[in-house]
């Protein structure tokens, strides 16, 4: 039988968290395309960059399985951003709450989905864990998002974290059934 | 189909005057390719996609929808509109994308942006409240139990 795929796509700014929120969940180790960045600013906040794209699968059943795609950063990748949205049942948007300058630019990707394939989505609120993070109720805020839509506290390094913001995701994704 | 593309790339070379030529698909695949000795068709394919993408980065505005909040008649008395402000306004539906106000006012793309942002920040106007959301795969209630109960577990 041929395997079919749900699929949930993990967006958001530049070094947001979307790689570690995958493999933090993921059964088999993600699927990396990784290579070293070579941009100048990019190099003072990691080392690696993902190139195409990253991927998580969680089989649900013998037929099923879910697919967490994460969203490729570079411009040259922008042609992936249709093939993941086409088809999704979710998206997750990650910001670093510590770094108020990218929120402008996770405001224009819900932008980029919203009027193209709105489907249900929850914003994660990443890094708490450190120094200087912002608040999920300023980040709603920050990025003008609506009471409806989830504003979550997130530590992407913890399973936990990541499984609640799946759910509420998933709870969200049952209101549209 | 390879060799027809080597004529029109040929063609291109002897019209042009270009050193050499590749076609590349989307995704910065070569497909085929003329080219001098010691020039490596993927670095050359690769590069391209890079060039052709970086004019245009999709995340653009043009498909928001923006409607005119609750008390907008309010916060219109207060400010003073300029002619083609209120064009903008008049616009704003809850239906016109940005690129539709765009084409309507017959104003250019930034200051239609600049004043709709203008607007959005006043509180005259505020994005469109979805109403339907759509899910791409057709999710039954069990098989979504099924995710939830899989996660929970995880
Ligand atoms: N302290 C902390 N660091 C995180 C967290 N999530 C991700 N990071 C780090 O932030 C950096 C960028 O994360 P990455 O997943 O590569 O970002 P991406 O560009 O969105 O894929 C990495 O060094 C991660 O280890 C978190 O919740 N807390
Ligand atoms: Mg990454």
């Amino acid at each position: 039988m041929a395997e079919k795929k749900i699929k949930i796509v993990v967006s958001g700014p530049y070094a947001a968290g979307k790689t570690q929120f995958i493999n933090t969940i993921s059964e088999i180790e993600t699927v990396k395309t990784e290579a070293k960045t070579t941009k100048e600013g990019e190099k003072e906040k990691k080392d690696h960059t993902t190139v195409a794209m990253d991927f998580g699968r969680i089989k649900i059943d013998d037929e099923h399985t879910l697919y967490l795609f994460g969203t490729p950063g570079q411009a040259r990748f922008d042609f992936m951003w249709d093939i993941l949205g086409k088809g999704m049942v979710g998206l997750v948007v990650l910001v670093d709450s510590t770094d108020p300058a990218t929120f402008h630019e996770a405001r224009r990707i819900i932008n980029y989905f919203e009027s193209r394939y709105p489907a249900p989505f929850v914003v994660g609120c990443n890094k708490q864990d450190l120094k200087g993070a912002w608040s999920p109720e300023d980040i709603r805020t920050a990025l003008d998002l609506g009471e409806e839509i989830k504003v979550l506290p997130l530590v992407a390094t913890d399973k936990e974290n990541v499984k609640r913001v799946l759910l509420e995701l998933l709870d969200e994704i049952g209101k549209y059934i | 189909m390879a060799v027809k593309y080597y004529d029109i790339l040929e063609e291109f070379i002897r019209d042009s005057g270009a050193e050499g030529a590749v076609l590349v698909s989307v995704d910065g695949l070569a497909i085929a390719s003329v080219l001098p000795a010691g020039a490596d068709e993927d670095r050359v394919a690769a590069m391209g996609a890079a060039i052709l993408s970086l004019g245009e980065r999709k995340i653009s505005d043009y498909g928001l929808i923006f409607e005119k909040s609750e008390n907008w008649e309010n916060i219109a008395k207060k400010v003073y509109l300029l002619d083609y402000e209120k064009k903008v306004l008049h616009l704003v539906d809850g239906k016109n994308r940005v690129s539709d106000i765009i084409y309507h006012s017959k104003l250019s793309d930034l200051i239609v942006k600049r004043t709709l942002y203008g607007f959005l920040a006043c509180g005259i106007i505020q994005r469109e409240k979805k109403k339907e959301r759509k899910l791409g795969f057709d999710l039954t209630r069990n098989l979504l139990n099924k995710i939830i109960s899989k996660i929970k577990g995880l």
